[in-house]
């Protein structure tokens, strides 16, 4: 065994190569273990469909942090955006579809035909969530001190996302183009402080825009390939094919990692881009993530979203209105909060709500022309159906196929390919206290040493890499510190 | 109502019982008692049945690992027969129980409270794969207290000699009984369907030496003069995985954390070291869960206080700041002038 490495980083997803690329950067020794062969997680072309590969992960970039694009010149690595802000569309059965773009009067134009009131109150809805989401970036982009306007944070932090937006708007149309959000990380609409996730999306930034859905051009993979060059360009030594078998720790501290192959690797730190339960409860050795934590750590989440991508012989209807766009189709939102308890019952729910992309009608180069890739995320959904997922994906697949067809007539023949991502087991459930609590809390674990750097860090799971980010200079901290 | 829930040794208990004085601890109904009786436990000795305490058993082949995460000293050393009193530690380093925790065997551990903390222990224990059993009811305890507490054991034919904290197993004419010295006396262990046979034996073996049956509450006075932290009595344990107090140090129980032993909690077992020291009254009026003051100022906090007959006057446990900890303080408690002393307030027996 070599001299021990300053940092190690579990899994090499975005959020790891983000984490080892900040702490190669700063100067350290690092090397990234990823248990697959190819390097990208999530975002990794891991899937087969047809003669092309497809991403399990993500389908949109909202939550990217800035920070993380400029401070490591991903564009010098290539990063190009082939979408920078998909129009919000709702499509609806009894009606016109809802095209809420940045642009107010556009938006308000389409809202019309359902309430002229809710065309009149967009502008000020969005206003004031976007000026309370920027005065809360002090909470959700640094691990900085609590933010500003902490009054409306309590009061938002218990309100509902079903409340808010019965509060805000009159027309069903408009509350139900903002459920599909209100259900991010398995949550129900209903479930109290769940406003707290439109600002925390509000306060997101992509290409510049405040609130705005982007996609990379080459889709996620290639998202996942800039971050591994700037990565290697600081420094990091990256072993694929590497998965980690158990944490190894000294007295309390952590100092390394066994490989599945038996191989011993020693570092000073280690960061884990894998949930906090896989890392505190499988990596690490019993007990030491304390016994209340690891009692709290048993219970995943019991609500989560598939991902259907399918190859089509001719884009569907709907994305003629707007090809940069994502397709909201939810009927109702209160059908949501009932959907949302039939998911945690372990059935699939009556009523699924949708958000429909068609990346090939944005960036051609996703694949061979006459062939076209929808990408679907279904929400809510049992993450353990009481029938198993392999009896449940055909019902599902075929509910969802007849959501689309109302939508689209003849989708369904137009399709040569499809795929189904059943939702990913042992998830860490989302905890909305978290949005109000400090990133060091959620990043540093109670093993010294051991850093969490994935989704697991973030308040609300989402391809961010500020997680990773803010990781890596608490880590590189902690490192600085030891020395002296 | 639930029916009654007594102890093995409730049917001799109920014929002492002259008061008619009963409270309930850990959910056993037992005889209250007077407190006089503690001023026999300083010149003769009396018995008491002390089987209501919580007794938990570990057992598994990583039971050595899991208790060594469990509590705040390290148990590595204790050869099966030994034990000692420590602390379990909640996530954040608040105090979840106060107890013994002996060594049964290799693989075996026994841990024994007055406070029950069995989730506690099922949960860590889960992760272990180790097993854990709540077996307060398959044995009955009677201890033994004062002076002649030796000599009538020596009388009913249980002549041994036992250092404290350490048990033993011994077969005493016919019967499987366990002898050990974890608290102010002698405990004699046997099992359930014995106890009435033991209580007899005892009682006859006693009758030379004026033995008398002393109920909880002169227990309790005996415990608080030799200084002996309960928790329910004199703290109140946490409940919650994640909340910091009471801490150790605040009660006064930092020596029971070991420094360089790893358990659970310990990152957040920390805190200003308070002394853990006894407080006398010149009244007799006890001051439980109080602050105590010098001159304005907050230096510490009373524990349990009870009237102690023998020093005819009120005691009280105090976590109390180094520069209020020197015996002879003048401080006052609940408005009352006390001063500090060292423990125990008597000297053992």
């Amino acid at each position: 065994m070599s001299e021990a490495l300053d940092a190690l980083v579990i899994g090499g997803g975005p959020h790891g190569l983000t984490a080892a690329a900040y702490l190669a950067k700063a100067g350290m020794r690092v090397a990234l273990l990823e248990a697959a062969a190819e390097i990208g997680g999530t975002c990794a072309n891991a899937l087969a469909l047809g003669d092309l590969t497809v991403p399990a992960g993500a389908q949109t970039l909202y939550a990217l942090d800035p920070r993380v694009v400029s401070e490591l010149k991903l564009v010098r690595f290539g990063l190009k955006f082939a979408a920078r802000d998909l129009m919000q569309i709702g499509l609806r059965t009894d009606g016109k579809p809802l095209l809420l773009g940045r642009d107010a009067r556009a938006a308000a134009r389409s809202i019309s035909a359902y309430s002229q009131r809710d065309a009149a109150h967009l502008v000020d809805f969005r206003r004031e969530l976007f000026a309370f989401a920027r005065a809360q970036r002090a909470l959700w982009w640094e691990d900085g001190p609590p933010a500003a306007l902490p009054d409306e944070l309590r009061r938002q932090g218990a309100t509902g996302a079903a409340a808010m937006l019965d509060a805000a708007f009159e027309s069903e149309a408009m509350r139900a183009v903002f459920a599909f959000d209100a259900m991010a990380g398995g949550m129900s609409p209903a479930a109290a402080g769940t406003a707290l996730l439109f600002a925390w999306r509000a306060a997101q930034e992509m290409c510049g825009l405040q609130g705005a859905v982007a996609v990379p051009r080459g889709g996620m993979a290639a998202l996942a390939a800039c971050l591994s060059a700037a990565a290697q360009g600081a420094g990091v030594e990256i072993r694929t094919g590497a998965p980690v078998a158990r944490l190894l720790l000294s007295g309390d501290a952590v100092s390394g990692v066994v490989l599945a192959s038996g191989e011993e690797v020693a570092a000073r730190i280690v960061l884990s881009s894998l949930s906090r339960r896989e890392t505190l409860l499988n990596l690490a050795p019993s007990g030491a993530a304390g016994f209340a934590a690891a009692k709290r750590l048993t219970h995943g989440a019991e609500v989560g979203e598939a991902k259907f991508v399918m190859t089509l012989k001719a884009v569907p209807g709907f994305a003629a209105l707007q090809p940069a766009a994502r397709f909201l189709i939810v009927e109702r939102l209160e059908n949501c909060i009932a959907a949302h308890a039939e998911a945690r019952a372990g059935r699939l729910p009556a009523e699924l709500a949708l958000e429909a992309v068609v990346p090939t009608a944005f960036d051609t180069a996703l694949a061979p022309p006459g062939t076209d890739i929808l990408s679907v995320l279904v929400r809510p959904l049992p993450v353990v159906p009481a029938e198993g997922w392999s009896k449940l994906a055909p019902r599902l697949s075929e509910a969802v196929m007849a959501i689309l067809e109302r939508h689209a007539p003849g989708l369904r023949a137009n399709i040569t390919g499809l795929i189904c991502v059943t939702p990913k087991p042992l998830r860490d459930p989302l905890e909305i206290s978290q949005l109000r609590a400090s990133w060091r809390a959620r990043i540093a674990t109670p093993i010294a040493g051991l850093y969490l750097c994935g989704e697991a860090g973030e308040p609300v799971p989402a391809l961010s890499c500020r997680a990773a980010r803010i990781a890596a200079a608490i880590a590189a901290a902690h490192l600085k510190g030891a020395a002296r | 109502m639930n029916a009654l829930r007594a102890t093995p040794f409730h049917a001799r208990a109920a014929e002492a019982n002259k008061l008619n004085a009963w409270e309930t601890r850990g959910g056993f109904t037992l005889a209250a008692g007077d407190p006089g009786e503690a001023v026999a436990a300083r010149f003769g000795a009396v018995v008491a049945d002390i089987s209501w305490h919580w007794r938990a058993s570990i057992s598994g082949a990583r039971a050595g690992e899991f208790v060594s995460r469990l509590v705040t000293r390290d148990p590595a050393r204790l050869q099966p027969g030994e034990a000692m009193r420590t602390l379990w530690l909640n996530d954040a380093g608040g105090v979840r129980g106060l107890g013994t925790l002996a060594r049964m065997g290799r693989e075996s551990f026994l841990l024994i409270s007055t406070v029950d903390d069995l989730g506690w222990l099922a949960d860590g224990a889960a992760l272990y794969g180790v097993q854990v059993r709540d077996v307060t009811q398959e044995v009955g305890v009677l201890e033994l207290i004062g002076p002649s507490g030796g000599k009538i054991l020596a009388a009913a034919g249980l002549e041994v000699e036992l250092q404290p904290f350490a048990l033993r197993k011994l077969f005493w004419r016919g019967l499987d009984v366990t002898l050990s010295r974890f608290g102010d006396g002698i405990e004699l262990w046997c099992a359930p369907d014995d106890a009435l046979i033991v209580w007899d034996r005892i009682a006859a073996a006693g009758r030379p030496f004026a033995l008398c049956p002393a109920g909880q509450r002169a227990l309790d006075i005996l415990d608080l003069e030799s200084g002996i932290v309960q928790p329910g009595r004199d703290f109140t344990p946490v409940r919650d995985g994640f909340s910091p107090k009471p801490a150790p140090q605040s009660l006064g129980l930092g020596s029971l954390v070991e420094a360089d032993h790893i358990f659970n909690g310990k990152r957040g077992a920390a805190g200003p070291d308070k002394a853990l020291v006894g407080l006398l009254f010149d009244s007799e009026t006890p001051a439980p869960q109080t602050y105590v003051m010098r001159s304005g100022a907050v230096v510490g906090r009373t524990l349990g206080s009870l009237l102690s007959p023998a020093l005819r006057r009120a005691i009280a446990l105090a976590a109390m700041e180094p520069g209020a900890a020197a015996p002879g303080t003048v401080l006052t408690a609940a408005g009352a002038p006390c001063r500090t002393c060292a423990l125990p307030f008597l000297p053992p027996r």
